[in-house]
């Protein structure tokens, strides 16, 4: 690409005009930044302070410390530039007052007491909401009236629910348009397979992890999430099912009579959670999946011919969480990096570096996050190096440095609590060749042996300009380890743990 | 047929219709010209700006709508760092690597040609140059007078100071 300089270019025909001179484009850029980036742009001039000002205010926490949140007069203020509000401290008669305009989403989280009647009139107030998330509280009086008055938003698209305990009469009693409900750790005293309005059509994600339900069957499982045709996401959680059931291969079939059914013919990110059947059983289900692009497995049973499904499903799959399964083996994980073009994101336990080297080419072009849990080498419980070890690493990140989007990865070992030989990430025994990798964010190495010194840490700063966490000692020499850690502390933005 | 494009200084280009059509503004030109159209003045263009767009638009003038996006719905948005919320591939991160005035002349181009990919890694290059700037050091780099009445700047930084919080 040639690169001229427009020094003295007097033929230049803008009229000066410069793109940051207009609203709709600074609009557009300032859409890409943080909102630390937007306070410094809002001091700038009396236009770039209009521009800015609504992006500054469009999310909004409260947290339970009023020296660093907004003032209540500001917030009333700008309260119509509001579409997200991010509640930590109760929402009381105080707020009931406050409209806001454009409100969309609204979250509120660990609060030990909740008044259920100011969050009500809260929400009464607020017909524009769309999204509702509860994490951890507890209502002070009845949740009849904030059901009420939930079910009565008519807009309201996602539901969450994390840690609360759910009880009264209206929950989710009407909910048209919902298309996203989660409940999760939580428990409800009402029996939620009657009480949700059966069928919303529009109902794309659902999940319901209650820790209460476990006596429930498999086919009323099934037969509840069969009331939403149109579920693009589901979390099966099998776990629950497995006592009543007592034949596993009758869960899988039912699993999978469901899949070949056809009941839900958008379903492409499926996770079952903890399972416990057989390999073949997990087989069964797999086989039954029509292009899915996520899948999730927890389970000591999967195994070879659990794998043999999956390879149908290599060529839309963009998530593969493994991490828990012992039987997702080495040569698997390779594999898959071999055969799965879309993959963004890898999770599995350990490779053995041989079959990293004898790996044919690996095909994933999207930025990938590697979450395999280590590379281990068949030296690493030895004291001393074979000869050929050096070569050994030197080709893995020959391997590693062809995944030029490769975002993160993690090869810490953790579970013996010890430190294991692994990739040495050192200038000079290869890691000079991980240069092409510029989007690396986060690089882990907990439990690994490692000698980094200054000039190696001096290269991931100069090398990897994304680089905002990494895990791990630097080097087993403990005072060597802290003063390293002292100098990434002085690399701005670097989180190190 | 070849679309024949004039720049400011009368320096003319040869494209390809595929690849004129990446900008919606010459398409509908395109369009109603049908068979017949003649060399179409860019007087808003320098020849080095044009060059810029050409090779964008050539580039990327076989593309199908974003695939990147799909399923992001479904499986959440892929995490980024610094709000720069989208990633650009290698070909755009190179192409746009020039200096500050002519990435500003090919943001305007962009904008006037309606180009909207070219317009959404031209704004990411320039969101990019923001961040991490004081307001002082922003106004230095694009020349914009601070034309604040006295004590409104200090009472916009205490009304927002809370925007700091992580």
């Amino acid at each position: 690409m040639r690169l001229r300089s427009r020094a003295g270019n007097s033929t230049s025909p803008m009229d000066r005009t410069q793109p940051l001179d207009l609203p709709e484009i600074r609009m557009l850029i300032f859409q890409e930044l943080s909102r630390r980036d937007l306070y410094s742009c809002l001091r700038v001039s009396k236009s770039w302070y209009t521009s800015a000002l609504p992006l500054v205010w469009r999310h909004v926490i409260i947290i339970d410390d009023s020296e660093r949140n907004p003032t209540f007069k500001s917030l009333q203020c700008q309260r119509h530039y509001i579409k997200s509000l991010d509640c930590q401290v109760p929402i009381t008669r105080k707020y009931v007052h406050l409209e806001f305009p454009g409100l969309e989403t609204l979250s509120i989280r660990y609060l030990r007491r909740q008044p259920g009647l100011a969050l009500s009139r809260f929400l009464a107030l607020n017909p524009t909401l769309k999204r509702l998330c509860f994490e951890s509280i507890y209502f002070d009086n009845d949740q009849s009236l904030v059901w009420k008055a939930v079910s009565k938003l008519p807009s309201l698209q996602e539901l969450e629910c994390h840690g609360v305990n759910i009880y009264g009469q209206h929950w989710i009693a009407c909910a048209p348009k919902l298309t996203k409900l989660i409940v999760r750790d939580s428990a409800i005293s009402i029996g939620p397979f009657d009480r949700l309005q059966a069928s919303i059509p529009t109902m794309k994600h659902l999940e319901m992890d209650l820790c209460n339900r476990r006596g429930s069957t498999i086919q009323e499982h099934l037969k509840f999430y069969a009331q939403y045709p149109a579920l693009q996401s589901l979390a099966l959680n099998l776990i629950f099912c497995r006592r009543e059931t007592g034949v596993n291969d009758a869960v899988s079939n039912e699993v999978a009579r469901f899949f070949e059914a056809d009941t839900w013919p958008g379903l492409v990110d499926l996770d079952f959670g903890v399972v416990t059947m057989t390999d073949e059983g997990i087989s069964k289900m797999l086989r039954a999946l029509r292009n899915p692009v996520r899948i999730r497995l927890n389970t000591p049973d999967f195994g070879p011919a659990a794998f043999q499904e999956l390879r149908p499903h290599f060529s839309t799959l963009r998530r593969l969480d493994l991490a828990n399964c012992p039987g997702f083996t080495s040569t698997m994980i390779v594999e898959v990096l071999e055969s799965c073009p879309l993959l963004q994101e890898l999770h599995g336990r350990q490779i053995w570096a041989n079959d990293i080297i004898n790996s044919q080419r690996w095909i994933c072009q999207t930025s990938l996050e590697i979450f395999v849990a280590f590379i281990r080498f068949d030296f690493s419980h030895l004291t001393k190096l074979p000869p050929d070890s050096a070569e050994k690493i030197r080709a893995i990140f020959e391997r590693l440095s062809g995944l030029t989007r490769l975002k993160k990865l993690d090869i810490s070992d953790t579970v013996y609590g010890r430190f294991w030989r692994s990739l040495d990430l050192r200038v000079g025994n290869g890691l000079e060749l991980l240069a092409s990798l510029h989007d690396m964010e986060e690089i882990h190495f907990q439990g690994t042996c490692q000698a980094m010194g200054v000039r190696d840490l001096e290269w991931m700063g100069k090398h990897w300009p994304k680089l905002k966490d990494v895990k791990g000692m630097l080097n087993k020499n403990k005072k060597i380890d802290k003063k390293l850690t002292d100098m990434f502390f002085r690399i701005e933005e670097i989180q190190y743990i | 047929m070849p679309i024949i494009l004039q720049a400011y200084d009368d320096k003319e280009f040869k494209v390809d219709k595929q690849t004129a059509e990446r900008s919606l503004v010459l398409k509908s030109m395109i369009e109603r010209a049908g068979d017949s159209i003649a060399p179409i003045p860019l007087p808003k263009l320098s020849s080095l700006v044009l060059e810029k767009v050409i090779m964008f638009c050539k580039h990327h003038k076989a593309d199908q709508v974003d695939k990147s996006k799909d399923y992001e719905d479904i499986l959440g948005p892929r995490k980024m760092r610094n709000g720069l919320i989208r990633d650009m591939d290698e070909w755009d991160k190179e192409f746009i690597k020039v200096d500050k005035d002519l990435l500003m002349d090919i943001v305007m181009a962009a904008n006037f040609l309606d180009i909207k990919n070219l317009l959404d890694i031209g704004c990411l290059a320039i969101a990019y140059m923001l961040t991490g700037k004081t307001p002082e050091e922003i106004r230095a780099t694009f020349g914009i007078p601070k034309d604040f009445a006295p004590g409104e700047e200090e009472r916009i930084e205490q009304e927002h100071a809370w925007a700091l919080r992580p």
